[in-house]
This record gives structure tokens, C-alpha cells and sequence, in this order.
């Protein structure tokens, strides 16, 4: 009975993995890039970088005379602060029933920045929506997300002997051997993080996922929800004009009310030029809090009286923000956000190793039986789904150098990185039989990787690591050591794997074929 | 008896040869069971706890749509180790009509 319990959790471990395995992989990579999302956007805007250094004349009011500029006529008018990991202002404006309009400010704070990047952003989309604009990319992830976090728990439920597996490796060993042991280190020794990490990502969409509770107690009424919920202020416009009352003062008095030298980031301006306009403060997160928690003070927008302050979360709400808190991992500063991208990497490693196991145990049967076109179907798929994405990825931060001034960045930089991960799959297509597949695709993958700081030497003045690393400016020269270190790592797997023969993977192949469950208890 | 020989030989290694009745069937049943019977006995445990937690509307909102994961996963486990796929069936079937009842028929929290 208990075998039998066993072995239909193994089947589920193993398909429940391996289906969504290319999606789960894109999640987790992009994932970690996004632990430096908005260091990479700094990096990729280099025209800022110098302009930084003198320092910027940020005021809400100023950026607010800025949207007065571009956009007179607007219902809605939101301004963000620079913070210390994206240092350049932001104005935003949209009016009822139209798509937010935002624009990055120089980093002065005088001037729209031109030719702007989608920087780290496209990692950060690409993690929690796949880059498709609807709501279908929410739903295939938080499918993939469910899958892995049933392939965690059956993987636990499989894995009896998980700690004495947890000290087994021998990557000497047959190349098989090698993937499981890889994929048993990678996944025992972290899986707090994965677990934390797969969890608190699906509570971040849960009422999309499952708005179960808002339509049994709230009567399905989403705006009685969030209303509830938000605990926010909301009034129509008087329709009479009135002028605006200055910005600033109304900032120092609510980070005055906040106490402990607590920052405003975001200012939202209702019904600007009328009677009835209402300033919203927003707060930052302080650094040392992991739960996300919005606090706002709310100003009427012509005398400057206190309209309206957030009440505190209740419990529920609270542990929400916590749980989210710790998936967007705000908090700690550089330190948790390299803890963060070590720990995505080890779930990287977990699922290509796992995907990379599956399918060289299944080399000796397929490649003799009949079903050989399948098997290098789903081998090349492997390496166009995991080096194909890291191949891309690099490419796109390279062209960010290397593109000319006069193209319109945002559109060439998304071009190129979709372009080479087509010719990388391509590639992995037509090199599926191939057994020096996966080392041609790390060694490429390694190069692009490890010669990003290179570029960035020889083609900026005030961004690279020579500059950065003595100014001690650890946001831009992180993205540096980023690439370096995915080169070294990318490197060092290509060069373990150089020796390994079609030969000697067949008679690994052939000693599984005769033991093929014995590896799995 | 017999499915569970059945399952352990064709979970076990590729066996070619296939014992009287085919497995497709209730390993269909069983995914079917497991997403999509899961998915909507979660959403109802999820509308219940909703309704029925010992806090404010809004945090029971929070608390239950928090839990639902687990609940899921729970439930995509058992589709799966249950011995029979029918039982699974059986079970997130009653189990989707009472906790309904309970959550909507009242009219809602």
C-alpha cells in the first residue's frame, strides 16, 4: 500500500514538473533576474548615470509643473520620488477610463528622459505574467506555480531518504547520476526558499486565482471589497476650479505625522485645478519592515486640511503584506537581494536538472525504439527553453550598449532579445542529436555573459565596473557582477561537461535501462 | 486488487505489455479529478472559510484565499493517492454541494 502510495507520487512528481518544466523555468529565471530589476533598468538608461553623480534637484512640485506641461487636462496625476535603487522621478497621469500614461524624469528631475529602455521590467513581466498582456499570462503561471508546488511536496513525500540523498554526489559518475544528484542537491538544501518562494508568489494573485471569499462574502462586489480593504478616501469633483495647493508642504507634514525620519515616495493628485481636489501622501517602505504596508495621509487639495489616514491592517490583510513582502523582497537591502538570487539560482539548477535527468534516462530506450523523434523534440525544446532564455537575456543587455543612439531603444532591445532566443532554439532544434548540444549552447551563453562588463568598459564612460566599483556605487556595478558571475558559472558547467561521449552516456544509459526504478525510492 | 497491480506495473517501468482493462481511462479520471474537481472544491472550501472564519469580512477574505493553495495541493495529492479515482470523484462531489450550500445559500456573509 505504502509502495503504491510512493510510486503514484513519484509519477505526479515527475510529470507535474516536467509539463510545465519550460514554463517553470522561464518563472524562475526571470524571477531571479528580477531581484535586480531595478538596477538593471539604472543600468540600462547609462545616459543618467553621469547626470546622477551631480546630484538631482528632486521636488514633487517641480515634477508636478512637468505633467502641467505635457498634459494639462487630466483627472488623475501620480509622482514618484527617486528612490535609492531607482534613482530617476516618475510622472504619471491618466484620465477616467484610459490606460495610466507614465514617464521616467532625468535624473535631475527637469526633463522627460528620451529613449527610454523597458530595462529590468521586461524581466519582472516576463516572471509573473510571461509579457502577454492579458490576463492569461497571470493564469498559465499561476498554473505552473501550482504544478511546482505539487512537485515540492511529492518530491518530499518521494524522497524518504532525502538526507542521506542530500550528501550523495558524483558528478563523477554516470552523467545520469549526475543530473539526479545535481537536481537532489539543488532542490533539499534550499527548499525552504522554494517552498516560501512558490507559495508566496501564488498568495500575491490570490484573489484572481481564487476570488472565492470576495464573491461568498462580499456578494461578488469588487469595489465593496477593495473599499473595504484599502480603507482609502475617495470624493467626485466639485466642479468649480480652484488652484492647487503647493505639494511640499503637504509632504513634510505627512512624513512629519509618520515620525521616525519615514519618506513619502509617491504623491496622487484627484481632480487637480478644482474645488474638491485631494492630495494622497504616499509612504515608502522602510527598509528593516519585510510586510509591504501602504500608509497614505490624504490633503484636501486647496486648503491643505487633513482629509483622511489610513487605518492600520487588520490581521489577515497583514499577514498578506507580509507573505507578499517576502516574494518581492524589499526589504535588507543588497545583502537579501543577492541572498535572493542565489537562491533562485539553486531553483533554476533544480528544475533544468530535473528536465535534464528525465530525459537522459529516457536516451537509451527512445533513441533504439521508434519514438526517437519525439525524444530530440523535447532535448532540443530542454536547451531552447533554459540556454536559449539565458543566451537571450544576455544579448538583450548587450545591445543596450551596442545599439546606436538614434534607434528607438525599448523597440530594438525587445526585438533582439526575442530574436536570438529564437535562433538559439533553432539552434537546439537542429543540434538535438547532437551530443555536444548543451556545451555549445553554455559555452555561447557563457561568452555573452562573461563579456557584458567588457562592453560596458569599452563603451561607456561613468557605467562600468573601473568607475562604479571606486564610487562605490553597488546598484549599477551589481549588475556587472551579476554577469560575471553567471559567465564564471555558465562556464564552469560547459567545461565540466566537455568530456562527456555519446559512449560513455550510452552504457549510463544502458545500466539505467536495466535498473530503472531502483534510483527512485 | 487488480487496479493496483495495474497502476504499480505501468508507474513502474515502461511495460509494453498491457493487462486486460487499459489504465488511460482512470489516469484521465484522475487529472480531471485532481485539476479541475480540485480546483472548484478548493474554490468552494475557500468561499466557506469566507464566510464562516471568526474574524472581519475582509480578513476571512484574506486568511481563506491565503489557505487556498494549500487546500489545492492537498486536494491534487489525494486525487492521486486515493485508492479508488471513483471515491475522488465521490468525495469532492459532496464535498462541493455542502460547502456551496453553506457559503452561498444564505445569501452570502
Amino acid at each position: 500500500m505504502k509502495e503504491r502510495l510512493i510510486q503514484s507520487m513519484a509519477w505526479l512528481h515527475t510529470w507535474g514538473g516536467l509539463l510545465p518544466g519550460w514554463l517553470l523555468f522561464v518563472i524562475f529565471f526571470a524571477g531571479t533576474l528580477s531581484c535586480f530589476d531595478k538596477e538593471i533598468s539604472q543600468w540600462m538608461r547609462p545616459s543618467t548615470h553621469a547626470v546622477a553623480q551631480n546630484g538631482g534637484g528632486f521636488s514633487f512640485d517641480r515634477s508636478l509643473r512637468l505633467v502641467e506641461e505635457i498634459a494639462p487636462e487630466t483627472s488623475s496625476i501620480w509622482l514618484r520620488a527617486p528612490m535609492e535603487r531607482d534613482p530617476l522621478p516618475i510622472i504619471g497621469w491618466n484620465n477616467a477610463g484610459q490606460e495610466f500614461d507614465y514617464h521616467y524624469l532625468q535624473a535631475d528631475g527637469g526633463t522627460v528622459l528620451q529613449n527610454n529602455t523597458r530595462g529590468g521590467d521586461l524581466f519582472f513581466r516576463l516572471h509573473y505574467r510571461l509579457d502577454i498582456p492579458n490576463d492569461l499570462g497571470v493564469f498559465l503561471v499561476g498554473f505552473a506555480g501550482m504544478c511546482m508546488l505539487v512537485a515540492l511536496v511529492t518530491g518530499v513525500i518521494i524522497h524518504r531518504r532525502i538526507f542521506k540523498d542530500f550528501f550523495t554526489f558524483r558528478p563523477k559518475g554516470s552523467k545520469q547520476r549526475a543530473w539526479l544528484d545535481a537536481h537532489n542537491v539543488s532542490s533539499v538544501l534550499p527548499l525552504p526558499f522554494h517552498l516560501v518562494i512558490t507559495y508566496t508568489g501564488l498568495v500575491i494573485f490570490f484573489l484572481t486565482y481564487f476570488p472565492a471569499g470576495m464573491h461568498s462574502a462580499f456578494g461578488g462586489d469588487e469595489e465593496k471589497f477593495y473599499k473595504a480593504a484599502e480603507g482609502g478616501f475617495h470624493r467626485e469633483a466639485g466642479g468649480r476650479p480652484a488652484p492647487l495647493h503647493a505639494l511640499d508642504p503637504l509632504v513634510a507634514r505627512a512624513e512629519q505625522e509618520w515620525g521616525d525620519g519615514q519618506k513619502a515616495l509617491w504623491v496622487n493628485i484627484e481632480h487637480p485645478g478644482d474645488s474638491n481636489a485631494v492630495v494622497v501622501v504616499w509612504r515608502a517602505q522602510p527598509k528593516d519592515e519585510i510586510a509591504w504596508i501602504s500608509d497614505a495621509v490624504y490633503f484636501d487639495g486647496v486648503s491643505g486640511a487633513v482629509l483622511h489616514r489610513l487605518e492600520p491592517a487588520g490581521i489577515g490583510h497583514h499577514i498578506e503584506h507580509f507573505l507578499s513582502g517576502l516574494h518581492f523582497a524589499q526589504f535588507g537591502g543588497q545583502t537579501i537581494r543577492w541572498l535572493y538570487l542565489f537562491m533562485g539560482l539553486s531553483g533554476c539548477l533544480m528544475i533544468a536538472s530535473g528536465m535534464g535527468f528525465w530525459i537522459e534516462k529516457r536516451r537509451q530506450r527512445h533513441v533504439l525504439s521508434n519514438a526517437a523523434a519525439g525524444f530530440f523534440l523535447v532535448r532540443g525544446l530542454n536547451a531552447a527553453a533554459i540556454t536559449g532564455l539565458i543566451i537571450a537575456s544576455a544579448v538583450y543587455l548587450l545591445s543596450n550598449r551596442l545599439l546606436p543612439a538614434g534607434v528607438d531603444h525599448a523597440a530594438w532591445e525587445l526585438g533582439l532579445f526575442y530574436f536570438s532566443w529564437i535562433a538559439a532554439s533553432l539552434h537546439a532544434l537542429a543540434r538535438a542529436k547532437s551530443q555536444r548540444l548543451w556545451t555549445e549552447q553554455l559555452w555561447t551563453a557563457a561568452i555573452l555573459w562573461g563579456s557584458i562588463p567588457l562592453i560596458n568598459l569599452l563603451t561607456t564612460d561613468n557605467s562600468h565596473l573601473l568607475a562604479t566599483l571606486p564610487a562605490g556605487q553597488w546598484s549599477l556595478a551589481g549588475v556587472d557582477l551579476m554577469a560575471i558571475l553567471f559567465g564564471l558559472s555558465l562556464g564552469a558547467v560547459a567545461w565540466k561537461l566537455r568530456h562527456k561521449k555519446m559512449h560513455e552516456l550510452e552504457s549510463a544509459g544502458a545500466g539505467v535501462l536495466l535498473a530503472p526504478r531502483e534510483r527512485q525510492s | 486488487m487488480l487496479e493496483q497491480t495495474q497502476i504499480k506495473e505501468s508507474l513502474s517501468a515502461a511495460t509494453v505489455a498491457r493487462k486486460s482493462k487499459p489504465l488511460w481511462p482512470q489516469v484521465l479520471s484522475r487529472v480531471l479529478a485532481a485539476i479541475v474537481g480540485g480546483y472548484a472544491l478548493t474554490y468552494c472550501v475557500t468561499a466557506f472559510l469566507a464566510v464562516y472564519l471568526p474574524m472581519s469580512p475582509v480578513d476571512n477574505v484574506f486568511v481563506s484565499g491565503m489557505l487556498a493553495f494549500a487546500v489545492y495541493t492537498a486536494l491534487v495529492i489525494y486525487a492521486f493517492a486515493a485508492s479508488r479515482h471513483e471515491r475522488v470523484w465521490l468525495h469532492y462531489s459532496l464535498s462541493v454541494v455542502v460547502l456551496a450550500g453553506l457559503a452561498f445559500l444564505p445569501g452570502g456573509g
